[in-house]
């Protein structure tokens, strides 16, 4: 809660899960039960589905944010699939008490807060737009060893 | 390196650029930079040489608004946010209590910031931290920061961040010390010079000049530390099965680059799905509107702060329905079609 906390200093927090309300909703009434901290919930219906059956947070749907302003943090890429410069991945978490991703990002999240748009600074920062260019998944890692990517 | 009056033609040069009305840059510096000034002049500061028109706040004000430039915002949205926050109080007489401490120390430290760039230089990441915060606002700073500041680019602050993170891989989070390094002018005329690399400090024997101790510096810096980027690239190097986090890194990578190359070849999305799924969303007080502050020394915009949407699962928590899992929390869940589960959650955040 301390992350949560520190960062809605920085920034305006929503939750935006492709899980149902019945459970989500428990889940952060326990997080933050006076919604302190986390300002908004979005759930499975406000996500878009595409044929297939995937749940996308299309960020689009926010009606009066600016997509300059908004950072998606997700474990799954294709979540942000259609913005994926609004992107910041994130290891998915499985309860390994050695994991610290999310103090990580923090500081990357602090400096986010001060710049004109963050989609400049992901794209530069994880290059995900250029996951496609490749490929093969070898050819990606290839050229992540050698920082080359194209 | 500088020769000795060259700081003081640069600031009457950049001076005399901020106040021409066609130059591109953004107007709070020239506000600021003008205030500076005329409080210098009020203080006996050794810089009469610099002729300012004195603007009236309005004349500011109109300047400031007419051809704001969206990149001082956040300029602004830092020193807000980190009033409010650290003040907790009474906004107005902390601003100016800071204002008049950064006065002072500007006119007291005149001689002092050429030995401050040189800091930067060598490596004294503090220098650069992720936004302004009380040590920086406190910080005496010439007029050429403040402009050169406003005018950077996105490009520029990326690599600003990654600058500073490169001394700070096990510091976010922590508790910001102040790192002199080469701060002092005793310490770069003197004999030994103290270069502090993040690893340490080296005390070089000989006192080398600006260009040999950049060098030396960046020959020695480690690598910058990036969220994420700095992880992956360690992990697909060493190639340690074992290790539970290169497993996953690896993992991780193989499901983005199937994801968005699958989403690459998806059909787009009806804009009638969009309509249908829009939604606006009320900010809240405090995150909320753009509104001007005035103060003695400064005219503040506030603005609205960034939004920042997390999943949760398996991004803030981890939940399981197994109860023999251990966890730390269990939570009944009520379905609407009936019937009740209880989940485990394990937490990822501290509570």
């Amino acid at each position: 809660m301390e992350c949560l906390r520190e960062l809605s200093q920085y920034f305006e927090i929503i939750v935006f899960t492709a899980s149902h309300g019945c459970y989500a909703n428990v889940v952060l009434d326990y997080l933050d039960p006076k919604e302190q901290y986390i300002h908004h919930r979005l759930f499975r219906e406000s996500c878009v589905q595409t044929e297939e059956g995937v749940y996308v947070k299309d960020l689009r749907i926010l009606a009066n944010r600016d997509l300059s302003n908004v950072v998606l943090v997700d474990n799954a890429a294709y979540s942000f699939g259609f913005q994926i410069e609004n992107g910041i991945p994130i290891l998915p978490f499985y309860y390994n008490k050695k994991d610290q991703e999310l103090q990580h990002l923090m500081g990357y999240l602090k400096y986010l807060a001060n710049v004109k748009d963050v989609r400049e600074i992901n794209r530069q920062t994880f290059g995900l737009h250029l996951y496609m260019n490749y490929e093969t998944p070898e050819k990606l890692i290839a050229s992540l060893k050698n920082g080359t990517e194209k | 390196m500088n020769r000795p009056g060259t700081s003081n033609r640069v600031s009457a040069e950049q001076i005399r650029r901020a106040e021409t009305p066609t130059e591109s840059t953004n107007n709070f510096t020239r506000v600021e930079s003008s205030n500076q000034i005329r409080e210098s002049k009020k203080q006996n500061v050794p810089n009469q040489q610099l002729k300012f028109n004195s603007a009236t706040k309005n004349d500011a004000l109109q300047g400031f608004v007419s051809n704001i430039n969206p990149g001082s915002y956040q300029i602004f949205v830092c020193f807000i946010i980190e009033f409010v926050y650290v003040s907790k109080g009474d906004l107005l007489s902390s601003i100016v209590t800071k204002v008049h401490s950064k006065n002072e120390k500007q006119i007291n430290g005149q001689n002092e910031k050429n030995l401050q760039e040189n800091g930067r230089s060598m490596g004294n990441s503090k220098m650069f931290r992720y936004g302004l915060d009380d040590n920086e606002i406190s910080k005496p700073r010439d007029l050429a920061s403040l402009q050169t500041k406003s005018a950077r680019t996105n490009a520029e602050l990326t690599s600003k961040y990654q600058q500073s993170a490169s001394n700070d891989r096990a510091s976010y989070g922590r508790p910001h010390s102040t790192n002199k390094g080469v701060s002092s002018s005793q310490e770069l005329k003197g004999a030994k010079v103290f270069i502090n690399l993040g690893k340490g400090t080296t005390a070089l024997s000989k006192p080398e000049s600006k260009e040999s101790l950049e060098s030396n510096s960046q020959s020695l810096r480690p690598a910058p530390f990036i969220y994420y980027v700095t992880s992956l690239r360690k992990h697909l190097t060493t190639q340690n099965e074992r290790d539970y986090f290169c497993q996953l890194y690896k993992e991780h990578l193989l499901q983005s680059y199937q994801a968005l190359n699958f989403i690459r070849y998806m059909k787009p999305i009806d804009s009638k799905v969009h309509t249908q799924k829009k939604v606006s969303l009320p900010r809240r007080p405090g995150y909320q509107g753009t509104s001007i502050l005035f103060t003695r020394y400064f005219i503040i915009l506030i603005i609205d702060k960034k939004t920042l949407v997390f999943d949760l699962d398996e991004t803030l928590i981890h939940c399981n329905e197994n109860t023999s899992i251990p966890y730390d929390v269990k939570l009944p869940i009520k379905f609407p079609q009936g019937g009740i589960i209880e989940v485990t959650k394990n937490k990822f955040l501290n509570l």
